[in-house]
């Protein structure tokens, strides 16, 4: 969100072209990681091929663990680095080399903040289909809901105040219980298709 | 104060936009569903990532 604070006032310069090409390269940065990290999963689970009929069961059974760690039935900490991008690349490299390295330091996905469990999730689905295609492809889904709020934080603003980065924020704040439920819900469904798929194979 | 006054604000827009994504993810898993229930994951994933940015 820090990073959307950085990236949205840009949209108020004079040249609204540099917002549009500071999101763009940010989302085209990013999307070079998240292929990559998606076929790299997928080819590991090339070498996991022999456990196959074990591991299929991770994903529905993750899923609802994870769905009840969200229901706040029980509790343990999300496996993450607590780390976020660095936001002081703006001002080191200008906001289109900064847009660039912060695309491709968040699509690794590993390597900063994993607040929702449904990462992992989809990093233990990955693995098993042992797909790489499938794999950068999946990931690439998931880098492009994640930089989707860049493109449209501009419009979300209410007031003309340049500050869509904040209310971004106070909303994100306020809509948590949202974000939580929805997570909740779209676990439920990754254990639904998790079942379906361990009972008909991968 | 101005700060204070913007975070005081409650603008709908990301909890109507997040609406709207769900919406276009079930649309997406209604029309994938046909093709092979794996693409299931794709919509699944888009929602994941909107979730991690938005909800952050």
């Amino acid at each position: 969100m820090a990073l959307l604070g950085a990236l949205t006032p840009l949209v108020k310069w004079p040249r609204k072209r540099l917002w549009i090409e500071a999101v763009f390269i940010y989302t085209a940065g990013g999307l070079a990681s998240a292929l990559a990290v998606g076929w790299l999963l997928g080819r590991t689970g090339t070498l996991l091929v022999h456990f196959k009929s074990v591991l299929v069961w991770i994903v529905p059974l993750g899923a609802v663990i994870f769905a009840a760690r969200d229901a706040g039935w029980i509790f343990f900490p999300v496996p993450e680095r607590k780390v976020q991008t660095e936001s002081i690349w703006f001002h080191q490299f200008g906001p289109l080399q900064a847009a660039a390295m912060w695309g491709l330091h968040i699509g690794l996905g590993f390597f900063t903040r994993v607040t929702y469990m449904g990462f992992w999730v989809l990093v233990a689905a990955l693995i098993i289909t042992g797909d790489s295609s499938f794999g950068a492809l999946v990931m690439g889904c998931y880098w492009l809901g994640r930089a989707l709020p860049a493109w449209v934080a501009p419009v979300l603003t209410v007031h003309d105040d340049g500050k869509a980065g904040l209310r971004m924020m106070a909303d994100a704040t306020e809509q948590r219980v949202l974000f939580r439920r929805l997570h909740l819900a779209g676990l439920l469904c990754s254990a639904l298709v998790g079942i379906f798929l361990a009972l008909g194979g991968w | 104060m101005e700060l204070a006054a913007a975070l005081a604000a409650k603008p709908a827009g990301l909890q109507r936009a997040t609406w709207m994504f769900v919406l276009l993810c079930l649309l997406l898993a209604a029309s994938l569903a046909r093709m092979d229930l794996r693409y299931e994951l794709l919509p699944l994933a888009g929602l994941f990532g909107w979730i991690q940015t938005g909800g952050l």
